[in-house]
């Protein structure tokens, strides 16, 4: 049995992808996987249907039949926090150890989506390093490049100090394309220097920050009103219109996928988006377009979501959701997986494992 | 083509009604009193026999052919109607009812059935939502229209169907003449440029009127319409061209409303005639219907008052036309013929005790003078005017000449029965002079269209194969925008001098490439995100030693970084820096309805507070190109001014021209500029300095 933990420097990072991308290909090499995450945090924790969908997804994207409890074992909301600093906590130890000795049976390896961060859970005596150790698991962990600071080696040190011979390497993320080779020619032998082997190297792509127009139509409580087939379409880039309508086309016409938000008595703005790359109209002020503008978009195979609140709270709610994206989407999942395949040492990474390649 | 809906063997009324003041009554009522003289079948289920003809339940079950139907019914039952139609064999159609793409999505979806039954069968289909057709030589006045205009010489299309009715009921009362009256409606099929090429060799059809809102295929347009003015006069009135205006288009007709600026690019280019309101649109369409062609811009004025005669000068001077210089012997024949006191230079002022006599011997001269090329003849009413009678003398001249003649009687009641007598002798009539006169200039625009010679096109010898993997290879990584290096391998490409210039990624490298190109030299911030770049202080001017290059290259770095975190910067361009020279703009903006639209202008404040630019459609040709030169305010810059040397226009016109041909071999070019091309003195050359391009996604990474 093998236990790889999956860890980040920061939310949103990538972790999810690197379980479903290296579970699928552990699965293709004939071997049983388990998936677990240990640790849910209050955050992602709000409301109990969110965690569900969540944890569902997974699932059914490697395809595992546990009941949902048990690859769920602990759950870091309100209460939990609470009870843990009045030093009434339970012995989580022990709710981890008995999920893992149920996900785990009859599988090969078993992926356990770790915090976003190296000392999440500290508190309760189960953060990285803790659960890495009492279930003798080995850490990937995964660091999204951040354009904003060119000190990228920094938190990658901080784990190693941390697990030492426990951490496997690293993965850096979301490279913008034009820092690849300074990542390739510096990073990269600087933290293998320090005994940070990296296992790859994964460029940025628009495509995984994308939000489907059935995501951004539930956040905005708005209704699909043309081309509800669309719901999985991806949106890269969220634009307002609502400036004169030769401006439109030339700032529509700058960036792929986009959503345009702009009053439903636009329709001139309406047509100058339909013109460019836009996937989803969002209209506010819950006006309905005029019936041309539909079929326009119909043809166009744009999507179309009305929404009642005003432009300005669309933009504020559409953003937050944009900051989020999730990866449970076919066409991510694709594309996550070819990235994986071409660039993800996979050689090295059955070796420290002792697996075989397929 | 379109004959089967102007002169058709065979009519049938679907929802022929028996009810009056039902359409399906209206519409069959004028084809049988309006005299047309083909077979008339009424097809009502419901009736045996409508208006004293037989009726049918269905088309099918008419005897004969039928070439065209006139569809009177509710929408729900015209796609059914249609293939019933397509089976019979029926070539046209005139779809009368509404409730189509106006008026919703139901609408919009039976819109689409029947336009594809109609190809199926190919059925041509005017409307839906529309008035009908009126042809006033057939006869046969297909249409609910209360009346039938007289034959005549102009053929009018309008989108709007009320302004239709609204123009009917003005041309009977003052009993203008049609040969063709069409009501487009929706344009489900048949549109303006339709109509224009099945007019075109249309004898009866002398002039070509159009209300348009907005056009379906913009380069279609401009093809057939410059063909087209080369035979017959083409005028029309163009609605929506303020932004609320254009605004209301879109949501009335569902498409983007090309801007104001291409339609008059379009215009311009086409030979299309512009009125700016629909008493313009008749103004200048009755002097082409009713007058022969003016050959010239040199006018004659007759009048017999003076504040009149100088205001149709004024506008004459103004509009471009000019007052005809008389010859010496008409002058002479002048003077013979009038009073002393009379002015026997143009205008001719005939005084305003003048009789008919006076009219009749001052319009023979003008007309019989070699240099006069038209002749507005003015009157007002004072007290010994004989109106009548110097109607009926005037038109008999008039009649006898092949210059044109327009009428200026000022007033209403007491000219009234000499406008009459004008327009028996088809001379039209203006109440103001310069109505005249914007008749005139009508007329004259139109002379000038038809001396054009055939469009001539340049072909330069370019490298398309490079360009078209540069392109694909950029939209390959998702990206729409163009880096400086990019664009410069495409500048290059097309024959485009473009300073020498390296890309360095380092300060070192910068020295380097400094050194190379010799100093002083130019500095830009390279990078595909930063479009404006020295609106970010990307650019550094007059770099000359290598210290100054260093700074530069930090400096440059810092602010871009600064400006946009996740630009990505693929180092700095050192380039020549180029002398000085007059600075010119070239833009491209890809018109939704026309296609490339190019701008031309000179750079800076004359583009940016001046608003001193010019546009065309590409393709252009070399006269258009060089046009555009011409008619920018500050040509006058490019010719030279106290003392300069001429910049290099063959150089501008060839880099219009190449631009041209650039946009037109890749469509996905939605928006280009080169900016500034500095053009040095002539015989030197014009050089590219910064250039910016934006592309259209591929089509395959659509849905």
């Amino acid at each position: 049995m093998i236990a790889l933990y999956i860890s980040s420097t920061a939310p949103y990072s990538g972790k999810s992808a690197l379980c479903v991308g290296l579970g699928r290909r552990f699965q293709q090499d004939g071997y049983a996987i388990g998936y677990m995450r240990p640790v849910m945090t209050t955050k992602t924790c709000i409301g109990e249907c969110m965690v569900d969908k969540e944890a569902e997804l997974m699932l059914q994207t490697l395809g595992l039949k546990d009941p949902i409890g048990a690859i769920w074992p602990v759950c870091f909301d309100l209460p939990t926090v609470e009870a843990v600093l009045r030093g009434k906590g339970e012995d989580y130890r022990k709710l981890i150890k008995d999920a893992y000795a149920q996900v785990s049976e009859d599988k090969d390896v078993v992926l356990l989506e770790g915090g976003s961060r190296c000392v999440q859970g500290l508190a309760a005596g189960i953060s990285c390093q803790e659960i890495s150790a009492f279930l003798r698991a080995k850490v990937l962990v995964v660091d999204k490049y951040d354009v904003a600071t060119t000190l990228v080696v920094d938190d990658l040190l901080a784990y190693k100090m941390r697990l030492g011979k426990k951490m496997l390497g690293a993965v850096l993320n979301a490279v913008p394309k034009h820092r690849l080779d300074f990542v390739q020619q510096l990073v990269v032998p600087f933290l293998e220097e320090h005994g940070v082997p990296v296992y790859a190297v994964l460029p940025l792509d628009k495509i995984f920050s994308a939000v489907t127009v059935g995501e951004l139509a539930e956040t905005l409580q708005g209704e699909i009103i043309c081309r509800s087939d669309l719901a999985n379409a991806l949106m890269e880039n969220l634009m307002v219109g609502a400036m004169n309508v030769d401006a439109a086309l030339t700032y529509f016409r700058r960036k792929l996928n986009l959503g345009v938000i702009t009053g439903g008595d636009r329709s001139d703005i309406q047509l100058a988006a339909l013109e460019t790359s836009t996937r989803a109209l969002i209209l506010t002020g819950n006006m309905r377009p005029s019936p041309l503008i539909i079929s326009r978009a119909e043809e166009a195979g744009v999507a179309i979501i009305l929404v009642k609140y005003d432009t300005m709270t669309t933009v504020q709610r559409a953003e937050e959701v944009f900051g989020k994206p999730r990866f449970h989407q076919e066409k991510k999942i694709a594309r996550f997986e070819r990235m994986l395949a071409e660039r993800f040492d996979f050689a090295k990474l059955y070796q420290e494992l002792g697996l075989q390649q397929a | 083509m379109l004959e089967a809906f102007f002169t058709p063997q065979s009519v049938a009324v679907i929802g022929a009604a028996r009810a009056p003041g039902k359409l399906g009554y209206g519409v069959l009522s004028n084809i049988l009193q309006y005299g047309y003289s083909g077979k008339v079948y009424p097809i009502n289920p419901k009736a045996d026999e409508v208006l004293g003809l037989k009726s049918y339940p269905t088309v099918l079950d008419v005897p004969g052919p039928v070439d065209m139907v006139v569809i009177v019914i509710p929408n729900r039952f015209v796609p059914q109607v249609m293939e019933q139609c397509g089976q019979k064999g029926v070539k046209a159609a005139i779809i009368i009812s509404a409730g189509f793409r106006e008026a919703g999505m139901e609408g919009i979806k039976l819109e689409r059935q029947v336009l594809d039954t109609a190809k199926k069968y190919k059925i041509r289909v005017v409307g839906p939502n529309c008035l009908g057709i009126i042809s006033p030589y057939t006869p046969l006045n297909a249409s609910f229209a209360a009346g039938m205009p007289p034959k005549g010489g102009i053929a009018f299309m309008s989108q709007s169907g009320a302004l239709c009715t609204a123009i009917l009921d003005w041309a009977l009362s003052e009993g203008i003449g049609f040969s063709h009256f069409v009501s487009l409606g929706n344009k489900a099929d048949v549109d303006e440029v339709d109509l224009l090429q099945a007019w075109q060799e249309d004898e009866n059809a002398r002039v070509i009127i159009v209300y348009m809102e907005g056009l379906k295929d913009g380069q279609r347009f401009i093809r057939v319409a410059r063909q087209v003015t080369q035979h017959k006069p083409v005028i029309a009135v163009k609605s929506g061209n303020t932004a609320a205006g254009s605004r209301a288009v879109s949501s009335h007709t569902g498409t983007l409303a090309g801007s104001e600026r291409a339609y008059e690019a379009a215009f311009k280019q086409t030979g299309v005639l512009r009125a700016d309101s629909i008493e313009h649109l008749f103004d200048y369409s009755l002097a082409f219907a009713y007058q022969p062609p003016l050959k010239g811009i040199n006018i004659a004025i007759v009048t017999n008052a003076g504040g009149p005669g100088i205001m149709a000068t004024d506008a004459l001077e103004s509009s471009g036309l000019k007052l005809a210089a008389l010859q010496p012997e008409t002058i002479e024949r002048l003077r013979q013929g009038l009073p002393a006191a009379a002015n026997v230079y143009n205008p001719i002022d005939v005084i305003g005790d003048a009789l008919t006599d006076r009219y009749a011997h001052a319009l023979k001269a003008a007309l019989d003078d070699k240099n006069v090329d038209g002749v507005i003849v003015i009157l007002t009413p004072q007290v010994y005017t004989q109106i009548e009678k110097t109607a009926e003398v005037i038109g008999r001249l008039a009649a006898n000449t092949e210059k044109p003649v327009l009428g200026c009687f000022m007033g209403q009641q007491r000219v009234g029965p000499g406008i009459k007598i004008l327009s028996q002798y088809s001379i039209p009539n203006y109440s103001f002079p310069e109505r005249a006169v914007g008749a005139f200039k009508a007329m004259a625009e139109f002379w000038d269209t038809r001396q054009r010679s055939a469009p001539q096109y340049v072909q330069f010898q370019v490298d398309q194969q490079t360009v078209r993997q540069l392109f694909d290879r950029v939209r390959d990584e998702g990206r729409l925008t163009l880096g400086d290096a990019e664009s410069r391998e495409i500048m290059e490409a097309y024959g485009l001098r473009i300073p020498r210039s390296v890309l360095a990624k380092t300060a070192d490298e910068a020295v380097a490439a400094a050194e190379s190109i010799g100093y002083p030299v130019v500095m830009k911030i390279a990078s595909p995100d930063i479009l404006h770049k020295s609106d970010i202080g990307g650019v550094r001017l007059n770099i000359r030693d290598a210290d100054q290059v260093r700074d530069s290259f930090d400096l440059l770095v810092y602010r871009a970084q600064r400006y946009m975190a996740d630009a990505r910067i693929w180092g700095v361009l050192v380039q020549e820096m180029v002398s000085r020279g007059k600075e010119i703009i070239i833009g491209v903006n890809r018109d939704p309805q026309f296609g490339p639209l190019l701008m031309f202008g000179l750079g800076g404040i004359y583009v940016e507070v001046l608003k001193d630019v010019t546009f065309r459609i590409a393709p252009l040709s070399r006269r258009e190109a060089s046009e555009m030169m011409n008619e920018i305010r500050s040509y006058h810059l490019l010719r030279g001014v106290r003392g300069e040397k001429p910049a290099d226009l063959e150089a501008i016109i060839d880099t219009i021209l190449r631009v041209s041909q650039l946009v037109t071999d890749f469509p996905e070019i939605v928006e280009m500029d080169i900016n500034p091309l500095t053009v040095h003195e002539e015989g030197r050359g014009a050089v590219a300095v910064d250039m910016r391009f934006v592309l259209k996604e591929k089509e395959s990474e659509q849905e």
